[in-house]
């Protein structure tokens, strides 16, 4: 059931092709303000396709995308000044200063300097690079840009927030605190969409979590709606959300042949007790 | 052993097969060896014409023939070990400890000995195909030029991947014991400032020689300077241990050869075996990779004010502002500029020293006007050089950071207008230098503010071409690092270098074509050969500014909303 009506971010028939392959396939989604959308699927599903598709960084074969309320293909400067995006990998300026960087940035989005500078600090302090942050990024670690990236992103404080896998190369206490700082700007009206491959994190923090699998969303609701969907009846209450992924995206196949795998690896190629069965 | 040629087979597999390439840097890789190729072939045929001339003229006199010959021989050996140490430091440097294949390959079951023997024999291999179409064509020349038969060629070829294997062997050893003890991070910074210094020396004492020898127009007194040159007496060179082993086995040279075999094979041997000997103990323990962390007590902070006060904003300030921090802190740009301004500055000074040996009369308008174009010329080309590693190819250089400016709310018009003035700044600064500078000079020029009206429109037109070729072609793969032959995109780099060189022989023929047709327009020559030529240029920097602010900036905005 789509709800166009107070959506903030919207897909309408959004398709991507290379060529023969479809990446995307005529995928409709919307998300409402204050909610949190957990975007989940295989590799290669096509989760990064779609959000950059979302973001204005690659342009649909056909379909539209709509972020509050503006046309992205149409408007992309508009639509990127409401949002803000976390790519899946961090790349930075390794010349520039993680400060330096965070101030580019609010100087691009034209927020006031004097703000910019107070976020900066506030921004630094909440990611505890404060003491790191007139050094070059070149000698940030992966996880250090990754923060330095988030902070990007949040520093214009952005209706839409867009996180492709926020969470890879974080340290569980920063891990800990990206989910804190999401749900609370979820929690004051703000959007956040976020693909993951953890799915205790969609499970935990997610309003409504979608599932594509090539290019196709197969799933969509809340946890909730989609165990009752998948696995009707008191059998259902059960699953967790790892085991709803993988009966809906066909992962089930695997477990036998990982128990098989097991069993020959084994030293005296007997079956252990978690054997075949 | 299995190992190692098992890792080497796979290596040159996919350097020659450009595995993992797309089709442009493939075309790129393909064109730059046909440039490599083009240039040994220039250079071989240049020499040969050299070597056959020298044996017209001075066949009467052997002794003083060969002479002549030994230096130029030497000269170009040491021209060869020059560039085989500026350049295979970091080759060896790049494929020995920051191939991304090592940290997997360590991972295997395979001895350390076998991944560093195949990446030392992978750099050597890149090192050999670098140097070799600057020293070998020259040695093939002096062959045909003599009438020699096959052995030489053999001993020749050889000798040069000895002296190559001396210049390898030991980097390696260095390599090997400095990473050791010093943090890779440490390494390169080392690499660039002993790489400048070098380059620099090399610049400044090639600039002064030619200096020297332009000084003498009379060409046969410049080779009867080269042949009091003792450049075969500094035994101590490598260069010159291959000079006299090759000649030492040709009759006529007066040199032995088997010193220099002895030396070269013994000290390759020596410090290629010490090289992997150590590798077993030291490769695994020294081993340090890109993404390695300070020290916190080595940390450099960058304190930058905490203002809050007025500044420029928008995509073209804060674009262009980032570029400039960047841009001053790019160790290229420093040694790149260097080089410019002496080159510039020996330039300058060989000018006012052909105008001193003049006659005191003043020269006609077309002379002034031919002299007034060189110029305005020079300062812009030596300016497109570093342009062609920085602004010109700065869109480019954005490289995975790109996200960052396509992320956010920036217009194509203003993110292309920032860059052109990025890439414009070098050739500016250096044209605006050069102009006032001349100004304290009595060379004969035309007037001041044409000099500067052709010296903006000139880099205006140079930086416009090579943001709009950046912005056609990009390649967000260019790695330019300092120092290093081994970073990704050199194609692009030749690319935008030399189309700041087409694009100044358009200028130089809008300048001096009025001068060369002077005849036909009659009386009015001032307005011909003054104001007419600029207005010209000015005309075609204004065209070519127009096509960057609409189809190229269409196209970028095309990049920014689909990659």
């Amino acid at each position: 059931m789509i709800m166009w009506g107070r959506a903030v971010i919207r897909a309408v028939n959004l398709t991507k092709r290379y060529g023969t392959l479809s990446a995307v396939n005529g995928l409709n989604l919307s998300v409402k303000p204050g909610e949190i959308y957990g975007f989940l699927g295989p590799n290669g599903a096509g989760k990064t396709t779609t959000i950059k598709m979302l973001v204005g960084l690659l342009a649909p074969t056909s379909g539209e995308a709509y972020i509050a309320g503006i046309n992205v293909a149409q408007d992309p400067v508009a639509a990127k000044s409401v949002l803000g995006y976390v790519p899946d990998t961090p790349h930075v300026y390794e010349r520039l200063t993680a400060r330096e960087l965070l101030r580019f940035v609010g100087d691009l989005r034209r927020l006031p300097p004097r703000k910019t500078e107070q976020r900066i600090d506030e921004l630094m302090a909440l990611f505890e690079l404060t003491d790191r942050q007139d050094e070059l990024l070149g000698s940030f670690s992966h996880g250090m840009r990754q923060k330095v990236c988030i902070a990007c992103a949040l520093l214009g404080e952005p209706k839409v927030l867009f996180l492709d896998e926020p969470t890879v190369g974080l340290d569980p206490k920063s891990a800990r605190l990206v989910k804190d700082v999401l749900r609370a700007i979820a929690d004051a009206g703000g959007t956040v969409f976020l693909s993951t491959h953890v799915l205790e994190i969609a499970e935990r923090m997610c309003d409504r979590v979608g599932i594509i699998q090539n290019g196709t969303l197969i799933a969509e609701g809340t946890v909730e709606e989609l165990r009752s969907k998948t696995v009707p009846g008191k059998e259902g209450a059960a699953f967790s959300l790892e085991d709803l992924f993988l009966k809906l995206t066909g992962g089930e196949e695997y477990r036998d042949l990982i128990r098989h795998l097991s069993s020959e690896g084994s030293p005296s190629g007997a079956e252990g007790p978690g054997g075949r069965r | 052993m299995d190992s190692m040629w098992l890792i080497l087979r796979q290596d040159l597999k996919s350097l020659a097969l450009g595995r993992g390439r797309t089709m442009r840097q493939r075309i790129g890789a393909a064109s730059l060896a046909l440039l490599w190729i083009i240039l040994g072939c220039a250079l071989g045929y240049g020499t040969w014409r050299l070597f056959g001339y020298l044996g017209d003229v001075f066949g009467a006199a052997p002794d003083f023939r060969a002479a002549v010959e030994i230096n130029l021989l030497n000269a170009s050996n040491l021209f060869v070990l020059t560039m085989a140490i500026l350049t295979g430091m970091q080759m060896t440097y790049r494929t020995v400890y920051e191939s991304p294949d090592v940290g997997f390959l360590l991972c295997q079951p395979v001895p350390a000995r076998a991944v560093f023997g195949a990446k030392f024999l992978s750099s050597f291999i890149a090192l050999a195909a670098m140097t070799a179409p600057w020293g070998f064509p020259v040695w093939l020349a002096f062959g045909a030029a003599r009438g020699l038969g096959a052995g030489f060629y053999l001993l020749t070829a050889a000798a040069f991947l000895l002296l190559l294997m001396v210049c390898h062997g030991v980097i390696s050893l260095v390599l090997i014991a400095a990473m050791r003890f010093l943090p890779g991070r440490k390494l390169k910074q080392l690499f660039i400032a002993f790489s400048a210094i070098f380059g620099i020396l090399t610049v400044l004492v090639s600039q002064m020689l030619s200096a020297r020898l332009s000084q003498s127009g009379d060409p046969t007194a410049i080779i009867e300077s080269l042949g009091r040159g003792q450049l075969a007496a500094m035994w101590y060179l490598p260069a010159t241990w291959m000079t006299r082993a090759v000649l030492g086995c040709l009759r006529g040279f007066g040199v032995s050869g088997t010193g220099g075999w002895a030396a070269l094979v013994g000290l390759s041997a020596l410090s290629s075996y010490a090289s992997f000997s150590l590798s077993e103990k030291w490769y695994l323990a020294g081993w340090a990779g890109r993404g390695e962390e300070i020290s916190p007590a080595k940390r450099k902070h960058r304190k930058s004010a905490r203002t809050g006060g007025l500044r420029l904003q928008g995509a073209y300030w804060s674009v262009l502002r980032k570029d400039l921090t960047g841009f001053v802190r790019d160790p290229l740009v420093w040694y790149t500029a260097a080089v410019a301004a002496i080159g510039l500055g020996f330039f300058a000074y060989n000018m006012m020293n052909a105008a001193g040996k003049g006659s005191p009369v003043t020269p006609d308008p077309a002379e002034i006007a031919i002299l007034s174009a060189l110029m305005v010329l020079m300062p812009v080309l030596m300016g497109g050089v570093t342009s062609a590693q920085t602004g010109g190819v700065s869109l480019s250089r954005e490289g995975d950071a790109f996200w960052i400016l396509r992320a956010c709310p920036v217009g194509s018009r203003e993110l292309i207008l920032a860059k052109f003035t990025y890439a414009m700044l070098p050739p500016l600064a250096f044209s605006l230098v050069f102009q006032v500078f001349l100004e304290f000079t009595a060379l004969p020029r035309g007037r001041f503010w044409l000099g500067l009206i052709g010296g903006v429109a000139s880099s205006a037109a140079v930086a416009a071409l090579q943001v709009a070729l950046d912005v056609y072609f990009p390649d967000f793969s260019l790695k330019v690092e300092f120092g290093s032959s081994g970073g990704k995109g050199t194609g692009k780099i030749l690319m935008s270098m030399f189309s700041s060189m087409a694009m100044l022989a358009l200028i130089a023929v809008v300048l001096l074509v009025p001068v060369m047709f002077r005849e036909r327009f009659g009386g009015d020559a001032a307005l011909v050969l003054s104001a007419a030529p600029y207005a010209l240029l000015l005309a075609l920097a204004l065209g070519l500014m127009w096509f960057l602010l609409g189809p190229a900036a269409r196209r970028l905005k095309e990049i920014l909303t689909d990659m």
